[in-house]
């Protein structure tokens, strides 16, 4: 090959001699070369090259295009919904509900995360029982049988544990195991378990409140959640560029209620061992601060676990301190006194003769203690309260005129609700004024506090008008929303307190009734050095047939205190107690002398002589 | 026009280069001097080329046309410049943006964590309270309910008593003969 190459390269001398000699071997190139230069300089090839780079620009150019056609227009649906799929991120961000706070800011409701652990077997990668192992490794409870029994159910979409704390789904996250979702739930947690579930209530799965403040303040507990959609990058990182303004700044408000967590325990304590000691079917405690009507602390016996409510019976989520009335008995009568004092029937130095027994048209009606006691001849005002009677007070309101004494009832609202803003609320029953001032019968048991019904609260406001110098004023659990600093972004609008007694005559109905508490019938209330004021009740129930059960009562015993310008006021109230002796001041007072006692310790009451 | 042929002849010397190879690249240069000397009076033949009569215009024409020249050249630099400015700007914008997210969701995170820390701390604070004061409920710790009868209340001291001076301390002179007087 290279010798034929040769010799034709050497009979051209001429380009010989104008290059440099050159190395035999590379004559051959050089002659290739040549060719090539020939081939590159004629048209052919001048032209062919153009076309050629002219045709593979515009090929590849119109593949492209063609590319991006389809691409952009062809298959541009499928594309945006799979990117979608994989970059977007339905966000909800954690917006808690507002915690509820007491008035020292001890948090009675609050917020946590709970996850859900679904299983999809078909998409694990080992056997079910090595899932099932692992698994119940972490969630401790269970055993890895029940777990296996449980991934053998289906293929997917076997929920395995519920309500599992953030640490444990972090370990189940740490896995990263095909085929285990964990779905994220919001979860209100109660840490003082039933302590205040009168009061504050619960929410249901869904996060809704289904009772107390949590489904009364809803509105104002729940922040609004929007959903947010959001980009995600390549690194599950989350883009933040159509986030709106400020999504971030949720506030820090929190729900403040009245209630005092250290007098709530110590009230709902005593109770308790009360209501076990009388086997009492139910029983309430209300500590109201009788100048503005905040209700310090509110215990209904029995009660719910909020965390739990499932177990519990439906009917404990009513607060029965609101929802159910009652008559209320000898408790009233100092109202009643105070009625007649205003209406300037009686005056505080009035005398009444106490016959021990009235008949009113076919009725009789007759004192507690006639059968033992008969007539008490003349008594003073204290000396009706100190005994009860019931002739005494029925002598009192026989000198109001009937239509001004209704009118007067009325007056006090016993027939409307309070608005104390909690779910539930009853009004108070009043019998018309035609069917109330026909018969006198009427008039005379509503002397002794029989005949009408209002709730345990719908009394200790009433009482309260005695303790702070005769305002009316709202019953009220919730102070309003507070912010970290302690400052107000909300309060209730509450009505403003009127005043429907005078304040000497409300003074002097307090005064008899420190007389009261004084007397032998209000040893279980007295407190050494405080002038506590008292009147027990003990009421027969209405019988949902008419009349009265012979067997079953209510005791209640209500308490008052003032010192200077605060003043309080402290209820019982324990439905059908059992004994003989189960009297309002023998069930109630020592619950409310001991609730006293520690309103005086927390509130930092001094005593009356200093 | 004047640059015409000085565009022309440099790619007439590189055909002829190339098929010559390197040896031929001295020669052809050579051969093609003179014409760059044709071309380099092209400054004094356009005045010469000009007729007299317009010289003048010629002159400030000429004189106008460079500082047109210059200004439209210093427009091309300045907008290359700002050009190349606007790239960089819009390069660095860009890679903040990326930049920026990811501290965003890198802070977001740190967000979360805390506020889960606050949830925590939160719940568990409330429920050792609530564990603490269940405990304090049982009989054997003997703990008692809060009761005026364990409380001690102070009588504020009443102002006769304050108004009074104490009463000056006796100056100790009977002490003071005992103590060393000097070191």
């Amino acid at each position: 090959m290279t010798d034929s190459k040769v010799k034709v390269l050497r009979p051209t001398p001429a380009r010989k001699r104008r290059r440099r000699p050159r190395p035999q071997p590379e004559k051959p190139k050089a002659k290739i070369l040549k060719a090539l230069g020939k081939f590159e300089q004629s048209s052919t090839w001048q032209w062919g090259r153009l076309l050629l780079v002219w045709a593979l620009l515009t090929g590849s150019a119109l593949g492209l295009g063609w590319n991006l056609y389809h691409l952009q227009i062809v298959d541009s649906p499928d594309l945006v919904q799979k990117a979608r799929q994989q970059q977007m991120v339905y966000m909800r961000p954690f917006v808690p509900r507002r915690p509820i706070v007491d008035r020292t800011g001890n948090v009675l409701a609050t917020d946590r995360l709970v996850y859900t652990l679904y299983a999809h077997p078909k998409l694990f990668k080992e056997s079910k029982a090595e899932m099932a192992q692992k698994l119940s490794q972490i969630l401790e409870r269970q055993s890895p049988e029940a777990i296996l029994k449980k991934l053998n159910q289906r293929s997917t979409g076997i929920p395995v544990a519920y309500a599992l704390r953030e640490e444990v789904a972090d370990k189940i996250v740490a896995l990263s195991a095909d085929g285990l979702e964990l779905i994220r739930q919001y979860s209100r947690l109660y840490p003082q378990q039933e302590l205040v579930a009168d009061t504050v209530g619960y929410t249901d799965l869904e996060h809704h409140g289904q009772a107390g403040l949590e489904y009364s303040q809803q509105q104002r507990l729940e922040r609004n959640v929007v959903t947010l959609r959001l980009n995600r990058a390549g690194n599950g990182a989350l883009m933040p560029d159509h986030m709106p303004e400020g999504f971030l700044n949720f506030d820090d408000y929190r729900l403040q209620t009245s209630l005092d967590l250290r007098l709530q325990r110590a009230t709902r304590f005593v109770l308790k061992q009360k209501l076990e000691e009388f086997e009492a079917k139910r029983g309430v405690v209300i500590v109201m601060d009788a100048d503005d009507g905040a209700i310090l602390a509110l215990a209904c016996e029995p009660t719910y676990n909020p965390n739990q409510y499932y177990k519990y019976e439906i009917g404990l989520f009513r607060n029965w301190a609101i929802a159910d009335s009652y008559e209320p008995g000898s408790t009233f009568k100092p109202v009643n006194i105070a009625l007649a004092l205003e209406a300037g029937a009686i005056q505080p130095d009035t005398t009444i003769e106490d016959t021990g027994m009235i008949k009113i048209e076919q009725w009789e009606i007759k004192n507690h203690d006639f059968d033992s006691r008969g007539a008490r001849g003349q008594l003073s005002l204290d000396e009706v309260l100190q005994y009860s009677s019931n002739v005494g007070m029925v002598d009192i309101i026989r000198r109001i005129p009937r239509d001004r004494y209704y009118k007067a009832l009325q007056e006090l609202n016993i027939n409307q609700r309070m608005g104390i803003g909690l779910p539930g609320e009853a009004a108070g029953q009043l019998k018309s004024e035609e069917q109330f001032t026909s018969s006198f019968v009427e008039v005379a048991t509503t002397a002794f506090g029989q005949g009408f019904a209002l709730t345990p609260l719908k009394l200790a406001q009433l009482q309260a008008t005695i303790a702070n110098g005769g305002k009316l004023v709202t019953p009220h659990i919730v102070k309003g929303l507070i912010d970290a600093e302690g400052n107000y972004q909300w309060q209730p609008e509450l009505d403003s307190p009127r005043q429907v007694f005078a304040p000497e005559h409300a003074q002097a109905v307090f005064d008899m009734m420190v007389n009261t508490v004084n007397s032998s019938s209000g040893e279980n209330a007295r407190i050494e050095g405080y002038r506590v004021a008292g009147k027990s009740g003990t009421a027969q129930k209405a019988s949902p047939t008419g009349g009265y059960y012979s067997d079953l009562r209510i005791s209640s015993f209500v308490s008052l205190l003032a010192d200077g310008d605060r003043s309080y006021v402290v209820m019982a109230v324990v439905d059908e107690p059992k004994g003989n002796n189960a009297f309002g001041s023998v069930v109630a007072a020592p619950i409310v002398k001991s609730v006293m006692e520690a309103l005086i310790t927390i509130e930092e009451i001094p005593p009356a002589d200093s | 026009m004047a640059a015409s042929p000085r565009f022309l002849n440099p790619p007439r010397r590189d055909r002829s280069k190339r098929p010559g190879g390197t040896g031929t690249g001295r020669r052809s240069l050579r051969r093609s001097q003179p014409a760059p000397t044709k071309v380099i009076p092209l400054q004094q033949r356009s005045p010469q080329t000009q007729p007299r009569p317009t010289a003048r215009r010629g002159n400030l024409a000429s004189a106008r046309n460079p500082l047109l020249l210059r200004f439209i050249l210093f427009l091309q630099h300045s907008s290359s410049a700002i050009a190349f400015a606007l790239v960089g700007a819009v390069l660095l914008a860009y890679a903040s943006t990326v930049y920026i997210q990811q501290q965003w969701s890198e802070e977001y995170r740190k967000l979360e964590s805390l506020q889960r820390e606050v949830r925590n701390l939160t719940a568990a604070d409330a429920i050792f309270k609530d564990n603490l004061a269940q405990q304090a409920e049982q009989p054997d710790t003997g703990l008692v309910m809060p009761s005026p009868d364990n409380n001690i209340y102070l009588s504020p001291s009443s102002p006769q008593k304050t108004a009074n001076p104490p009463p000056k301390p006796t100056p100790k002179k009977a002490s003071a003969s005992n103590l060393p007087i000097g070191y």
